[in-house]
């Protein structure tokens, strides 16, 4: 993981502002460097020692000399909101932004590592931790600036205490690099255990209604809890153990302070080395010690950077091999000023309509079983209705993924219009293809909006699309009709009218082909056939859809039979009643399942 | 509103009480190490004392005399010397060893606390109605309960803990600088006072700035949350620019709520440093004329300026105390808020469910989700234990909201008919035996990523395996079972990768098969199933039928092949119930017409 290649990427998007909060950093740190130099003045003064050549007045030095330089900390801290801490903010949302860029350009299917609760403990945690480390890159100079100029003062004094108070404080520096690896465990083990704390929580929420119908409450909550003490555990872990070297650096610095007292002994009497001087070296070793371990915490915080950057990166990684590290910190407009850019109206240019889809050799596998499809091979015209049918877990909804590339193909290939399509992704999306999944996700917002997904007002028809899914009375009877909002994921509609919604959604885009999975399955049957039939009525739609549907099946232009992930038959219904037994079984047992006219008339 | 103190005091008397141990533990390692904050810069007093004066002097040698070291003549100040640096390097370090071991205690203090709070709080929100669930994302939910709990982890063992020796340690400087002279007793008194007066005046200003950015960071991540579980439906039709214009608004809210509540921040930061100032210039102003008159000596000047410095910490601490307040005021606001969030249905019925079938009875029942718009109207129907209700019906005519009334889920207003099972009002039976005794097949699946076995019990350990694969044997998940690489401890992605929505459906199925319900009700459960699996499933749903009152709702009219009696539903009215074989055999009822037109004729067209 390239932490500092993408830290300096960072640190370029906004290099006005880095430079601006680096500024106010050094002033915010050599305010304590400055302040120990007149208390040493003072000091001496009062000692009656050898103070600067330029005697000040010792009442200027206290009344007015000392406050004044508290004065640089104030500048310095609130010129840093302005700077430092907006490039933070604003560095936070670049990350956030490449990572949802990074997903969306993923295969859709297999986007996520985890889930979306777990995902998004990486947008928030993660994408912290490496700004902060990107911040603490930058106070490295300040701290720079603090502890050379401390040295230099320190030595001048006296070279010798400077030089013997140096020992501890590299001793440390060389405990801190040893530690690293544990530090590394530490930090992921922590990660983790946050992480499945929110995924439980999403998931209790998401699974609310379950939950209370079998009187699981109890049991699930035990679960919540053990999670969330294994969490505990990994938290204190961690903690104690970055607590400790903290402590062992401290240490050192206080060594250093009983290292002065015994050397200075008698000669704070004889002037060699005086009061002031002690004073000196007592403050600026309390300051160093905060500053230094700063620095020395870099060693841990680059580990957790690395790790957070690794989980960042493992939410973007793909099998483009363009897709680096470094996509995480690619530079772009984030838009905190001025609102995103409206959307454009589809359009589609000619050589895109559709005559001819073919799928040829089509072969998916998933990475972790020996399920997908394998050698897929049908062909598409325009304005015929396909149909793919087969049992449970054959390979239905993993073809239609494979199409629309929301899964990689392993194998084969994709053509429209008889040319090879090189990013299915890209390619199949509206105004080419739309899609309606089998348990489709819908969005809090209004129904309207959940239809446009952002497209203009008036390049859709959204009466019609409604029209088309069967929807549009029950829309017209809510409250607020069209802007009735739905709650999160569309919670506050039943399932059929969710997935009739999506259904409008995926007819509004108007596309070459509407592709649907299984989207009668939470119909009933006569709204089931009355959206068919508005489907089939429509002039010249191509449709691709998953059913088991005896209308669809009947209507079909061309059924493909999946059994395992192979086409085991291919052709109209008659055609495949005949020869593929596969067919014969599930349309049979659609017969048994029906009731009993239905079996006496389909002698017939 | 109460004060922020008030609020935090009874969270932290509520969570901190069952770890009394840990925090007299805590408590006496916090007080010793600033006794001995305060007795160390003594030392270096002491020591600053002896080296520049080569004379021990009164109050020099009674301190000496109290630590049990002898009191040096001139040719020996020299090992007393050495003697005082090492006795300060010493209680340095046990400074450290304590300050360590109080990190290791308070951790495990705030994280047993604030898991507790944790719980309770989800357990408070599973509780809650079903109408607040279905306002409320997951991701918001993950924020209010994780997030807002989180800014309190630290805070809360802490809190009360640092104030006590934040003030410990102030007044213990206080009082030794009154020992040394009066003056700079007064003085520093004063000046803690002030500042402690304008810390508590501005302690407010920023908690409401804060508690905006909160919300807005909570609807940024609970928007993300969205988008990354509909990634396919975004892909797919094209809503990536969409999803990315939500990202982006949200994220400006953010950003802007931030940098509000950021200067509000800073500003309290910067009354601050002016008492720094204040405090710098006290140090030196009037111990110059009493060093001048020999009434102190050039250690306690030093000493003094040591102690200056302390004495900031601790106001410091007190500072960043106060702003934590503010923010994790906020949070215990939002957190109290969701506490205070009753639910409408009250478990108040003392009525247990006998075992064996029941008997259901609808009587006029009207409800409406919201105010006046009404879902269902003058709902009455009788089922007679053991036997099977089929219901009929357009998606959106009602039909699922009839089985969450019987769960209740929801309630109807108790003028608005009502609803017995047993001939027992529904609302005057114990909810849990209630649930108990009724299992629910619906529509949603929501898996954990948990194992196997966890997914199907719901977690309730008392599950034996042997049940649990005779189960999956039962609905025909034998196949998928036997490819799973650790059986039942096989882990599940809630994603639904790995498992297909079919498979996944069946899952969640087996889950009802655990318990041993008296009633049965089915939501269009098969409706991700291809008829063969369909048909190994109605099955073992024929056997779970069996000696048990069964509601089914369906879609197809296979579903409601076998049941006893039949209601057909649309737009919340009832159109037709009566004996399925009656309503079959009658040419004028909907049913026959159904049959007629549904499925069957399109069939044989």
């Amino acid at each position: 993981m390239k932490v500092m290649r993408i830290s300096w990427e960072m640190l370029k998007y906004k290099p006005g502002l880095v430079i601006g909060g680096l500024l106010s950093d050094i002033m915010f740190f050599l305010q304590p460097l400055l302040a120990s130099l007149i208390v040493r003045e003072i000091f001496n003064q009062l000692q009656g020692t050898a103070g600067w050549d330029i005697s000040i007045n010792i009442w200027i030095l206290v009344l007015l000399v000392l406050p004044l330089t508290l004065s640089m900390r104030l500048i310095g801290d609130f010129v840093f909101v302005f700077t430092m801490w907006v490039f933070i903010l604003m560095g936070r949302i670049l990350l956030r932004k490449n990572m949802m860029d990074g997903i969306f350009k993923k295969p859709g299917a297999v986007a996520l590592p985890d889930s979306s609760g777990e995902a998004v403990s990486r947008f928030r945690g993660d994408v912290e931790e490496t700004m902060w480390y990107v911040y603490h890159l930058t106070s490295l100079i300040s701290l720079g600036i603090f502890t050379g100029v401390s040295f230099f003062i320190m030595q001048s004094i006296n070279l010798e205490i400077t030089l013997y108070v140096s020992i501890p404080l590299a001793v440390m520096m060389v405990l801190i690099f040893f530690t690293r690896p544990i530090f590394t465990k530490l930090r992921l083990q922590r990660r983790k255990a946050a992480g499945a704390v929110t995924r439980t929580i999403g998931e209790i929420f998401r699974s609310v209604q379950s939950i209370k119908v079998a009187t699981a409450e109890d049991n699930v909550l035990e679960y919540f809890g053990e999670i969330n003490d294994k969490r505990r555990i990994a938290e204190v872990k961690d903690e104690f153990f970055h607590r400790l070297l903290h402590s062992i650096y401290y240490s050192t610095i206080y060594l250093g302070i009983g290292i002065i007292l015994l050397l200075v002994g008698s000669n704070l009497q004889n002037s060699i080395f005086s009061v002031g001087d002690l004073a000196f070296f007592v403050g600026i070793l309390g300051e160093l010690g905060e500053f230094i371990w700063n620095m020395g915490d870099m060693v841990p915080r680059y580990v957790r950077t690395k790790v957070s950057l690794g989980r960042m990166f493992k939410l973007i990684k793909s099998d483009d091999e363009y897709v680096t590290e470094l996509n995480l910190a690619k530079h772009g407009d984030i838009y905190v000023k001025e609102p995103f850019p409206l959307i454009q109206m589809l359009s589609i240019e000619d050589k895109d309509r559709l005559s001819k889809f073919e799928a040829r050799g089509l072969t998916y596998t998933y990475p972790d079983s020996n399920k997908g499809i394998n050698n897929i091979n049908f062909t598409i015209n325009k304005g015929t209705l396909t149909v793919i049918t087969g049992r449970i877990g054959s390979g239905k909804t993993t073809l239609l993924r494979t199409i629309l590339g929301l899964l990689p193909n392993d194998d084969g290939g994709l053509y429209w219009n008889g040319e090879l399509v090189e990013k299915p992704e890209d390619f199949f999306v509206p105004p080419r293809t739309a899609y309606t999944s089998q348990v489709p996700r819908l969005f809090s917002e209004t129904i309207k909006d959940n239809i446009l997904m952002g497209l203009p007002e008036e390049s859709i028809d959204v009466e019609e699309a409604l029209n088309l899914a069967v929807i549009s009375k029950e829309v017209e009877e809510l409250d607020d009709g069209l802007d009735t909002l739905i709650g999160p994921k569309g919670v506050k509609l039943s399932g059929g009218q969710r997935q009739r919604l999506a259904a409008a959604r995926m007819f509004a885009r108007k596309s070459e082909i509407q592709i649907f999975d299984d989207l009668s399955s939470a119909l009933d049957v006569e709204t089931e056939q009355l959206l068919w039939k508005r489907v089939f009525a429509r002039e010249g739609s191509t449709c691709l859809a998953v059913s088991h549907r005896p209308i669809a099946l009947r209507r079909a232009d061309n059924i493909i039979v999946i059994q395992e992930g192979k086409i085991v038959g291919q052709g109209k219904l008659e055609y495949l009643l005949d020869t593929c037994d596969e067919m014969k079984r599930l349309w049979e047992e659609k017969i048994m399942g029906g009731t009993q006219p239905a079996a006496s008339n389909q002698s017939n | 509103m109460k004060v922020p103190l008030q609020k935090y005091w009874e969270v932290q008397k509520k969570y901190l009480a069952p770890f009394k141990g840990k925090l007299v533990l805590l408590a006496i390692l916090l007080i010793s190490g600033t006794a001995l904050q305060i007795f160390t810069p003594l030392v270096i007093e002491s020591y600053i004392d002896l080296a520049t004066q080569e004379t021990v002097n009164q109050s020099l040698s009674s301190f000496l005399n109290t630590i049990g070291i002898p009191v040096p003549n001139v040719e020996n100040i020299l090992a007393t010397l050495i003697l005082l640096a090492s006795i300060y390097t010493v209680l340095m370090l046990i400074q450290q060893a304590i300050s360590l071991g109080s990190v290791y205690v308070n951790q495990n203090l705030s994280w047993s606390a604030t898991n507790k709070l944790r719980n309770d709080l989800t357990q408070h929100c599973v509780d809650l109605d079903m109408t607040f669930h279905n306002e409320h994302k997951p991701g918001e939910m993950i924020e209010r309960i994780d997030g807002d709990v989180n800014t309190l982890a630290q805070f809360l063992s802490t809190f009360s803990m640092q104030l006590l020796t934040s003030l410990l340690l102030i007044v213990g400087i206080l009082i030794t600088f009154f020992t040394k002279h009066w003056i700079l007793g007064v003085a520093f008194t004063a000046f803690t006072l002030l500042a402690i007066i304008i810390m508590y005046i501005l302690r407010n200003f920023s908690v409401k700035a804060w508690e905006k950015q909160r919300q807005t960071s909570a609807d940024m991540y609970g928007t993300i949350e969205e988008s990354l579980s509909a990634i396919e439906d975004i892909r797919a039709n094209g809503g990536v620019r969409n999803a990315m214009r939500k990202f982006f608004d949200y994220s400006r809210k953010d950003f802007k709520a931030w940098k509000k509540a950021l200067v509000r921040g800073q500003l309290f930061v910067m009354s601050i440093w002016g008492v720094i100032a204040i405090i710098n210039t006290l140090v030196f102003a009037p111990s110059i004329p009493l060093l001048e008159n020999n009434v102190i000596s050039l250690g306690t000047v030093f000493l003094i300026q040591i102690y200056a410095g302390l004495l900031l910490r601790p106001i410091l601490i007190i500072t960043r105390q106060m702003q934590d307040l503010q923010r994790a005021g906020a949070s215990i606001d939002r957190i109290n808020n969701l506490f205070d969030t009753k639910k409408k249905i009250l478990d108040t019925g003392i009525e247990k469910l006998p075992s064996g079938p029941l008997e259901i009875e609808f009587n006029k029942l009207n409800f409406a989700y919201n105010k006046d718009t009404y879902v269902l109207n003058d709902i009455s129907f009788k089922l007679y234990p053991g036997k099977t209700l089929g219901i009929l019906g357009h998606t959106g005519s009602g039909k699922t909201t009839i089985s969450r009334l019987l769960f209740r889920l929801y309630d109807s207003k108790p003028d608005d008919g009502e609803i017995l099972i047993n001939n027992i009002k529904i609302r005057d039976i114990q909810l849990g035996n209630l649930r108990d005794k009724i299992s629910y097949v619906t529509q949603s699946v929501e898996l954990f990523q948990a194992s196997v076995r966890e997914n199907v019990t719901l977690f309730d350990a008392r599950v034996s395996d042997e049940k649990i694969i005779s189960i999956l044997n039962d609905i025909g998940l034998d196949d998928w079972f036997s490819k799973l690489p650790e059986g039942l401890d096989t882990i599940i992605s809630s994603s639904e990768h790995g498992i297909s929505a079919g498979e996944a459906q069946l899952l969640a199925l087996a889950r009802v098969f655990i318990k041993s319900p008296n009633l049965v009700v089915l939501d269009e459960a098969s409706s991700r199933l291809d008829p063969v699996t369909e048909n190994l499933l109605d099955t073992a749903i024929e056997k779970l039928l069996i000696n048990r009152t069964g509601i089914i709702i369906a879609h197809r009219l296979a579903t409601v092949e076998k049941v006893d009696d039949i209601l057909i539903i649309d737009k919340g009215n009832i159109v037709e119930y009566g004996r399925r074989e009656d309503l079959a055999n009658n040419l004028d009822s909907q049913f026959y017409h159904l049959l007629q037109t549904g499925e069957i004729e399109e069939l044989l067209k």
